[in-house]
């Protein structure tokens, strides 16, 4: 596999590392047909997957208990839902939270009573409370209040809402953590990684978001009969699609990139894959020319609906909309006409537009092509194990050329100044989340992470360089403990080139959204709206089918909103 | 308390920075712990005596460390020659000894304990005070035993519980007091989401 990739990366047209792997590319990161939203909906589909309600137990203030049984042809799994009635000032979507409006475990088969019961204790508490090895899946969301209360009161009197006020927010719901993989005693990655479902990464996350964003819905209509009795009406079909299901999301998951890299590697590497391949394409016809137009005016008009306040994200979207209208022009003149018109389409995108504007563009020339990439979403996880054992044969000489390989980028960093070392990644005694912190500022250098690899392996380089070449990696880390992370590091690279973020992760500048936006567009976030350098809020699943709608629709042409007729 | 596998391997790299292990060493010692509690062997309860032997993170020294002299034999492949060697909780280098054996069984035998080790696992065949508090002398042969791989397991057996609760007062070392600007720093979180 190994060879493959470097015979990919070398030979194929592929996008570079020193190219992809930056920061603030990174961070104009879209959702694509890779992304695992859409990989999920897909393979539901494909597979007729039936989602059903079993029970539907809330009282007259919304409060009880809600299940939703998902069928495949080999398994079920069911999202539990405990509903609350949360006083106002106790609604935070910061992680040291400890009551939701609603909480929610995904679990591994059909509940009993005595799960429910057992559950009942324990999910309310979240991250006080423990799951066991049947649930794969931890979350908890908070309503956005105006557009719930605002939904539920037309509703309740035989009205629909205006589609703009929906707009405006995009959901009803936002999720303010999504635990898998083990967190508070739930079931191991490893318990499900083999099924046929859950290939590639996150699946059975973003199974629970899909039927969270299906919870919020049916909520808000339960209230809204509730209030209007005989008058009420359920929210109408068109209009229930245009609402997502929104998260907030902190520092907690900005080190995931840093932590993981065979499995950044493998998602970028299929990203890369994908438009590589795209891009080898010799001619289109008018059907892909019209096609890809199409998309982009629907991406324009994503655009244009998408609303941010901040002042790293608004200018973006400014550009955004921007470049979207100059590639449309450019369409018109014929570009896609010439022998590989996608290559030379992104020659020119990346001489005209934003990064913003690029990585838009990225994600539609990818679109129409499904039936030759879309294979390569079983590629997007990884085995973390295979290159943790250390290979003590390694020579002194043959680390430095990895190091130069992989952080020769690195070396112009003057990591004795304060700004290339301003920021400390540490984790917090209150509810052990990672936080970021001022060196110079703080008293938290004693507490700080494994995450500044970049000045890490400089550090490895200064102490190797005066080495004797022919020594071996066993005997110097015999000596040296303290590199020998950097040293597996450098090992996991080897295999992985897109595993390392080319920036230095504790610059004073360094913008933590930056990781986040990468790791949610892998997701399939759309309009990213970052409320500081360090949080951020997005829309999961808008204009995507609901359960009952998976028959009839594809869930491929819902994820950018439809151009009005 | 019904622990997961990922949740101990990460508890046991925070506890083992927070004992003064370099980070390289603390993931080492996290593979060790699940490695052996897999096999139904106490790798929490080893690592969490080990620990408590080292004092003060400072007083961290590789020398008689079963993880640094663990790491050394899984690096270099150099199993025999590394032997006699004298280690505390010489249990945790079974699962680097595992990772160089090759088509054969060894014994590592300590005090009156002896533990067969294959490619894959481990077995005790004798013991007496598998995880007392001295510095052991070890020693490692070819065996010609032979013995059945038991069923991996995936979860922390419940009996755990009182070691789990020492590598979480050692990773406690690794958190950095919070304060109410830290939070707001840190975090860069807002205070009010009614909206």
């Amino acid at each position: 596999m190994t060879e493959n990739h470097n015979f990919l990366t070398e030979n194929a047209g592929m996008r570079s590392p020193e190219k992809v792997m930056r920061l603030a590319r990174l961070g104009s990161f879209h959702q694509s047909r890779l992304s695992f939203m859409r990989v999920l909906l897909r393979r539901m589909k494909q597979e007729n997957w039936t989602v059903d309600r079993p029970i539907f137990d809330l009282d007259d203030k919304g409060v009880g208990v809600v299940t939703y049984r998902c069928k495949g042809p080999d398994r079920t799994y069911t999202l539990i839902v405990y509903a609350h009635d949360l006083p106002a000032e106790k609604r935070s979507d910061r992680v040291i939270a400890d009551a939701w409006d609603a909480t929610f475990t995904l679990y591994d088969g059909e509940p009993d009573q005595a799960d429910i019961d057992r559950l009942a204790k324990n999910v309310p508490l979240q991250e006080a409370g423990r799951v066991s090895e049947t649930e794969f899946v931890l979350s908890r969301a908070n309503k956005s209040v105006r557009l719930f209360d605002y939904v539920c009161d037309c509703l309740s009197k035989g009205e629909q809402p205006e589609a703009q006020r929906l707009d405006e927010v995009g959901y009803l719901m936002r999720t303010t953590a999504v635990y898998g993989s083990g967190k508070f005693g739930a079931a191991d990655r490893s318990k499900w990684s083999g099924r046929n479902e859950f290939q590639g990464s996150f699946q059975p996350e973003l199974l629970t978001v899909w039927l969270i964003r299906c919870f919020a819905a049916d909520w808000v209509e339960h209230m809204a009969a509730v209030k209007g009795g005989d008058n009420a009406v359920p929210l109408d079909a068109d209009l229930r699609r245009r609402l997502g299901i929104g998260n907030s999301t902190g520092l907690g998951m900005a080190p995931f990139l840093i932590k993981h890299p065979a499995l950044i590697h493998s998602w970028i590497h299929a990203r890369e894959t994908a438009f590589a391949i795209v891009c080898g394409i010799e001619k289109v016809d008018q059907r892909e020319v019209t096609g890809f137009e199409n998309l982009a005016r629907r991406a324009l008009l994503n655009s244009q609906n998408w609303h941010s306040q901040s002042d790293l994200q608004a200018p973006k979207i400014v550009a955004l909309q921007e470049d979207l209208r100059k590639l449309i022009d450019a369409l018109q003149t014929g570009i896609l006409d010439q022998a590989y018109p996608w290559k030379t389409l992104y020659n020119w995108v990346e001489q005209n537009l934003s990064l913003e504007g690029q990585e838009q563009t990225v994600s539609l020339i990818i679109e129409q092509y499904g039936d030759r990439v879309d294979h390569l979403a079983g590629t997007m996880s990884a085995d973390e194990k295979s290159a943790f054992r250390i290979d003590g044969n390694k020579t002194v000489g043959q680390v430095l050329q990895s190091i130069e390989k992989h952080y020769g980028w690195a070396k112009p960093i003057a990591f004795d100044t304060k700004s290339a070392q301003a920021r400390v990644w540490y984790v917090s005694e209150e509810k052990l989340e990672p936080r970021l912190g001022e060196r110079f500022e703080e008293d938290i250098e004693p507490y700080e992470q494994a995450l500044a690899p970049a000045r890490d392996a400089m550090r490895l380089r200064f102490t190797l360089l005066n080495q004797n070449d022919d020594e071996t990696m066993a005997m110097f880390l015999l000596r040296h403990p303290e590199h020998r992370h950097v040293v597996r590091r450098l090992q996991v690279l080897e295999e992985a080139p897109y595993g390392e973020i080319r920036d230095n992760t504790i610059d004073e500048k360094m913008l933590p959204i930056d990781l986040l936006r990468c790791k949610l567009s892998f997701f399939g976030a759309t309009k990213f709206d970052p409320k500081s350098d360090r949080w951020v809020r997005i829309t999961m699943y808008q204009h995507a089918p609901y359960p009952e709608e998976l028959g009839s629709l594809d869930p491929d042409d819902c994820f950018l909103p439809r151009l009005e007729q | 308390m019904n622990w997961s596998m990922g949740e101990t391997q990460d508890l046991a790299i925070r506890a083992s920075k927070g004992a003064g292990l370099p980070w390289g060493l603390a993931e080492e010692a996290s593979f060790a712990v699940a490695w052996l509690e897999q096999r139904n062997l106490p790798g929490v309860e080893a690592l969490a005596k080990y620990l408590e032997s080292i004092g003060q993170p400072n007083d961290y020294h590789a020398g008689f460390c079963p993880i640094g002299n663990g790491s050394w034999i899984s690096d270099s492949g150099n199993w025999l020659g590394s032997f006699p060697l004298e280690v505390r909780q010489p249990l945790l280098l079974a699962p680097f000894i595992a990772q160089v054996v090759k088509n054969k069984t060894l014994n590592l035998a300590w005090a009156q304990n002896l533990l067969h080790i294959s490619n894959n696992d481990a077995h005790i065949a004798a013991q007496s005070t598998l995880l007392g508090h001295a510095l052991e002398s070890c020693t490692l042969a070819v065996s010609d035993a032979t013995f059945t791989e038991a069923k991996h397991s995936e979860r922390i057996r419940d009996d755990r519980e009182p070691w789990m609760t020492v590598l979480l007062e050692f990773a406690q070392r690794t958190y950095a007091p919070a304060s109410e600007m830290s939070r707001l720093l840190g975090a860069g979180a807002g205070l009010n989401d009614n909206d």
